[in-house]
């Protein structure tokens, strides 16, 4: 079941006129305009370059929940798919699996660019990075979703919806940066332990709240 | 049996729904009637689980239930078809090309088959609602303003339907503002006035 609730998710983002070839070309360009800045020095590189990527990840993550919840509620659509017999946790996890594979296909693609035009990183990293970006997804998406929903209602939710959600997610952001550094300067596994540790909770805690709670946001 | 007993709903200390009980037998076509702001949408949205209420309770015996709102009830990016599988993988329902294709033709909309449904009419939207009804299974369709949007034609085509849907024992319950046009056809007709049903 859970499976053709994903194809409907990616279906549906693919054909969108507003999709992730979009956002994933924004995030991009960002980075390139960016590299020109960077300091010709390997850790400052590194450590600048990990701060834009979180940043347009969790731009990106935002962009997707919203586009998604906006597509549902522009269509007028939402009502006939919350009332369907399907129990809604499993429309909160296709939809966090769905995001957070979106996600993780923008976060390879734009270190696989990244890495071809940097001496700093290598390509090979990606298989670890890779791991990085499902623990950090998975929160950041959970998290996002469940708070676009409690905000949804009110007048100011374009300006809530960051508002509430940026707090929520900085140690999620924080910690993900921790660890891109760690692994891109080949550290020793001891200096990212409590990071992973924390990314771990949020992607934890956010997968237990959206399945317990989701069924009352959806309401209005 | 649809059973309402108590039903309440307020929206910031104004009573849209107030104690409202009523039942409703399987196989009955029934109108819901009353002016703008009434509380019809509201009744259908309490009933149909998607709005929180004060109060009372809505018992359906394990019927299934399908609401279809006011609006146009698609993925606009779509076209027909793919709107239709998209919807019918939210009910866990598999989509029976024979059916699909017998009532895309007497909703007239198989010309428009391909084209993506952000470019069709406010009517053919309105006709696409009913295919997505008649592609479902459900015991009571919950249906607001089913004939807005429409021209005479579509309005007796949609009368048709409901007809042959209530002659195979489904039970319909649709909002209208109208209701001269469509008495003919109803089993009962119940009318929301300053929250109380008459």
């Amino acid at each position: 079941m859970i499976f053709k609730l994903i194809k409907n998710e990616l279906l549906l983002e693919i054909k969108s006129s507003n999709n992730l070839f979009y956002m994933t070309f924004f995030a991009l360009s960002c980075l390139m305009l960016s590299v020109f800045s960077f300091p010709p020095s390997k850790i400052n590189e590194i450590i600048i370059l990990s701060g834009f990527f979180w940043i347009i990840v969790a731009l990106v993550s935002i962009k997707l929940i919203e586009n998604s919840f906006a597509r549902e509620k522009e269509g007028g659509i939402y009502d006939l798919i919350y009332t369907s017999p399907i129990e809604n946790y499993l429309l909160f996890l296709a939809k966090l699996i769905t995001f957070s594979l979106i996600l993780l296909g923008v976060q390879i693609f734009i270190f696989m660019t990244y890495s071809l035009i940097s001496i700093s990183v290598s390509i090979d990293l990606i298989f670890k990075i890779l791991a990085l970006c499902i623990i950090s997804d998975i929160g950041l998406i959970g998290l996002g979703i469940l708070i676009y929903l409690m905000t949804s209602l009110n007048i100011s939710r374009s300006f809530l919806f960051p508002l509430i959600l940026f707090p929520m997610i900085t140690p999620i952001l924080i910690h993900s940066s921790n660890i891109f550094i760690g692994l891109c300067l080949d550290s020793d596994i001891s200096f990212y332990t409590e990071s992973t540790m924390l990314l771990l909770t949020f992607a934890l805690m956010a997968v237990v709240l959206g399945v317990n709670f989701f069924e009352r946001l959806i309401k209005y | 049996m649809l059973n309402i007993r108590n039903l309440s709903k307020s929206f910031s200390n104004t009573k849209i729904l107030n104690e409202i009980s009523l039942s409703i037998d399987s196989g009955k076509l029934v109108a819901l009637l009353g002016k703008n702001g009434s509380g019809k949408t509201t009744f259908l949205k309490c009933v149909s689980n998607i709005m929180n209420i004060d109060s009372g309770n809505v018992d359906y015996n394990q019927s299934r239930i399908l609401f279809l709102n006011d609006k146009e009830n698609i993925f606009s990016d779509l076209n027909i078809l793919d709107n239709m599988k998209c919807i019918l993988h939210f009910y866990n329902q598999s989509l029976d090309l024979d059916v699909y294709n017998k009532y895309l033709s007497v909703l007239g909309l198989k010309e428009f088959e391909n084209l993506k449904l952000k470019n069709l009419s406010k009517g053919n939207i309105q006709r696409n609602k009913l295919l997505i009804a008649l592609n479902l299974s459900w015991d009571y369709l919950l249906i607001d303003e089913p004939f807005s949007n429409l021209d005479d034609s579509g309005k007796g085509i949609v009368k048709e339907i409901f007809l042959h849907l209530k002659s195979k024992n489904k039970t319909i319950i649709f909002s209208t503002h109208n209701f001269n046009q469509f008495e003919d056809i109803c089993d009962e007709s119940f009318m929301i006035k300053e929250g109380k049903i008459n």
